[in-house]
């Protein structure tokens, strides 16, 4: 008779599924982007959901829907674009939120502390700045332009390194330390094609300036964030290519004076001038090469920063804060002391042991 | 003499019971046998025959004469009317002589036997290909070739109130629990009930009850399984007219074993076993864990699977576990179907069966094509096991995850999934643990369950 009463009872629990977080799949507009602007007082959203209702035929090909609302608040925007839409919206899956750059040269406060502290969104999602019209970037493609975009920031960043595509979890940790800035890839349109700009650099909430494809690059070599890039430079007068697919970097603080060391390692690619490959002199000598160029280069973005933007990316002082606490207090980024240390070794030269035209 | 009457009268004058009078020295000899058990040539041959050749003896005491001077190879003495109604019915051939004490029973069974087959129901590549049959006799030869030993032991009971069926409860002196043995015994001798036509009814008579629905009985017609459970000091129970033996007491991992396993390499073996095993979880919680995430935790998707579901859901119109409970019913009518209906109705099925779990019911909107292949999954993934009873056990378990599932989402599974293992750790198969060799551990004995190490080096 007990397992009876249970029997019934789980029946019942059956028939009133309509209990905890319950959603059908069907119910849920999936939605892939929003893009946040602001007009004035209000704030302007473009939501992207995909349209998940297939007709026989056309099969597999997936289509977007964007819903754009308004409101004094990004979260009764919010609210009005469900109006609009005959599903419910669901963040959970989010690829990216798109913020105008208007925006973010206002400041964006209140955008991270609302996607903080939603509970239901997966925090895994990038942040982009915008340079055009969200609407009209999000437009462009009939595909879902949000797992496009993503997907290339990824490739971008395993194979070449000159973004710094990041998710929101992370923004949120640089943003919650006062000791080091945000730095955010930018996105513009080029006649109908959605391009990943420059990479725009914080100070606290509001960006302050834009570094270039190549800045980005070493920004992420000082990051230790690269796994594979090329470098390009001159040797004897004809541009040669290096191919990266190992780096370290370690920065050190001594003496108030941060010891960055670099350490790459890769082979050639492309080489222009006729020099003899077998001979381990001439690898050295476009080791050295390279090793010159790069720490310039480098030397000259942390100056630039330092002189022309003055905010922290890198993360110096919080770096202070962890190995040198004594001396942390006193920090000053605008009489920042460093030392670039560069280690290029190239371990191969490919499959030839002498290139064809010497 | 009143043992004729009295059988005349129970037994409604039944053609079948033949009552034939002989005169021997004067004294009147009744042959009374059952025409459909018994061999009429063999009566006729040795009884008769021999009865004819002791007319020209003269003695006083005739039934002992008879006992001593007949062919035929088994005759016992008996001197109640139960024993006689008893060796009646099973096939012997009985003498009265009229105004003498005594009875004698010979043996006449006819031959209404089957020959030895090849197991259908358990097959496997390499291996014996014989197969228990209905008499009993056949089934104790087929172990009995294989251990030739002293220590093979036999004790027998005969119950039902009407079928009088004789069984055997065999295990090998010395490696089998006794206690377990004395146990069964007494539970079988002290049971009253009106006739036992298969083994499958003994399981409820000696299986300690319990909520969980696995077994803790294999039934088997292999005679090197059978034989190979002895050796481990399992108890074998045989039941007259079932070609399916009982082994006992057997836990978990024992239903994860086949015969074929022990004539492979241990490494190739291992790597079955680990399928089957893989294969039992899969049974058990795939179409609960696609409630759960679809209905649920959508979040735990991959977004690119997300995406494809929904595409693929778009068009059905129930709920998802709905869905799943139907095309589970669908796949339960159509295994069930194809079981009872006897190959004309085969390949009919099967057609029909695609396509309702199929292309053209995914067509029809009715159910999502990602459904058909979670249920095609889980179906293929509760066969491979030689007990039926754990398909039907798992089975009862997929149902409650489903539930737990769709009430509750993932910790919905989860707390099913407490309840199976609750339920599975406090099983007793005859006083052993269900999960022994995991849970209680047992190292020696791991070594022959989800893989199997070569026993040269243990």
């Amino acid at each position: 008779m007990k397992y009876i009463k249970i029997l019934i009872i789980s029946l019942f629990i059956t028939l009133i599924t309509g209990c905890y977080n319950y959603r059908e799949l069907n119910d849920l507009g999936i939605t892939t982007a929003v893009g946040i602007s602001k007009d004035g007082d209000n704030y302007n959203l473009v939501i992207e959901v995909l349209k998940t209702e297939t007709s026989s035929n056309e099969e597999n090909k997936i289509e977007t829907i964007l819903y754009e609302s308004s409101g004094k608040t990004i979260q009764e925007a919010l609210r009005r674009a469900i109006l609009k839409s005959p599903k419910r919206l669901y963040a959970n899956h989010l690829y990216m939120i798109l913020i105008d750059e208007e925006l973010a040269k206002d400041g964006i406060a209140s955008i991270m502390d609302l996607f903080f502290r939603d509970v239901e969104s997966r925090k895994q999602f990038y942040v982009l700045i915008s340079k055009d019209d969200i609407k009209k970037v999000l437009e462009t493609t009939d595909e879902i332009t949000a797992k496009s975009l993503v997907e290339r920031l990824k490739v971008n960043d395993d194979y070449l390194s000159n973004t710094t595509p990041i998710t929101f979890s992370k923004l949120l940790t640089k943003y919650a330390n006062p000791n080091i800035e945000m730095v955010i890839p930018s996105v513009k349109l080029n006649d109908k094609e959605i391009v990943i700009d420059d990479t725009a650099i914080f100070k606290g909430d509001k960006l302050i300036g834009y570094i270039d494809e190549h800045e980005s690059l070493y920004y992420s070599l000082i990051m230790n964030n690269v796994s594979d890039t090329v470098l390009t430079s001159l040797y004897k007068n004809e541009y040669t290519t290096i191919e990266i697919n190992n780096t370290n970097t370690s920065i050190n603080v001594l003496n108030n004076t941060f010891k960055i060391k670099i350490d790459l390692s890769g082979y050639i690619a492309e080489i222009n001038s006729k020099v003899d490959l077998t001979n381990p002199e001439i690898i050295k000598e476009i080791e050295d090469t390279f090793e010159e160029d790069l720490k310039s280069r480098i030397s000259k973005f942390i100056q630039k920063v330092i002189d022309k933007y003055d905010t922290d990316i890198f993360g110096f002082k919080d770096l202070m804060y962890k190995k040198d606490f004594k001396n942390y207090k006193d920090f000053n980024f605008k009489k920042l002391n460093f030392d670039i240390n560069i280690d290029i070794l190239l371990k191969y030269k490919g499959n030839g042991v002498k290139e064809l035209n010497a | 003499m009143n043992y004729i009457k009295r059988l005349q009268i129970e037994t409604n004058n039944l053609k079948d019971i033949v009552y034939r009078k002989k005169k021997i020295k004067g004294k009147i000899v009744w042959i009374i046998y059952s025409d459909s058990l018994t061999s009429g040539s063999s009566i006729s041959d040795f009884i008769i025959k021999s009865l004819d050749r002791l007319n020209k003896i003269t003695s006083i005491n005739l039934a002992s004469k008879i006992k001593e001077d007949i062919y035929n190879f088994k005759v016992i003495e008996i001197d109640n009317y139960n024993d006689m109604c008893t060796y009646l019915h099973s096939g012997f051939t009985i003498i009265l002589i009229e105004k003498e004490k005594k009875l004698l029973a010979l043996e006449t069974k006819s031959s209404n036997k089957r020959s030895i087959g090849i197991p259908t129901s358990e097959i496997a590549i390499r291996g014996s290909k014989d197969a228990f049959t209905e008499d009993y006799q056949t089934n104790i030869g087929l172990i009995k070739k294989r251990i030739k030993s002293n220590n093979l032991w036999i004790k027998e009971v005969n119950i039902g109130k009407y079928t009088n069926t004789i069984i055997n409860i065999v295990y090998i002196n010395g490696k089998a629990d006794i206690s377990l043995v004395n146990k069964i015994y007494d539970k079988l001798k002290n049971t009253n009930i009106d006739g036992v036509i298969n083994s499958g009814t003994l399981k409820n008579i000696i299986g300690e009850s319990n909520i969980n629905p696995m077994p803790t009985i294999m039934s088997t017609e292999r005679p090197d399984r059978v034989c190979r459970s002895l050796l481990r000091g399992k108890i074998v129970i045989l039941v007259d007219n079932d070609p399916y033996l009982l082994i006992l007491p057997e836990v978990l991992n024992d239903f994860f074993k086949t015969s074929e396993d022990y004539s492979g390499k241990p490494i190739n073996t291992s790597l079955t076993r680990i399928l089957r095993y893989l294969s039992f979880y899969i049974a058990l919680f795939t179409p609960a864990i696609y409630i759960a995430l679809i209905t649920y935790n959508q979040e735990m998707l991959p977004t690119e699977f997300l995406i494809n579901f929904a595409m693929q859901r778009s068009t059905v119109p129930f709920p998802a576990f709905f869905e799943a409970f139907m095309m589970m019913i669908c796949f339960e009518l159509l295994h069930e179907s194809d079981i009872r209906s006897s190959g004309f109705a085969g390949s009919s099925l099967s057609i029909v069966g695609a396509l309702i779990l199929g292309e053209a019911a995914s067509k029809a909107g009715i159910v999502s094509p990602i459904m058909i292949i979670i249920i095609a999954l889980t179906a293929i993934a509760s066969l491979p096991f030689n007990e039926y009873e754990i398909f039907n056990g798992l089975r009862w378990y997929r149902i409650l995850f489903m539930i737990g599932a769709s009430s509750l989402g993932i910790i919905g599974v989860v707390f099913a999934f407490i309840y199976f293992i609750i339920n599975m750790i406090s099983t007793n198969s005859f006083g052993k643990p269900y999960l022994t060799p995991f849970v209680p551990t047992n190292f020696t004995k791991l070594k022959d369950s989800i893989i199997r190490i070569n026993p040269r080096r243990q």
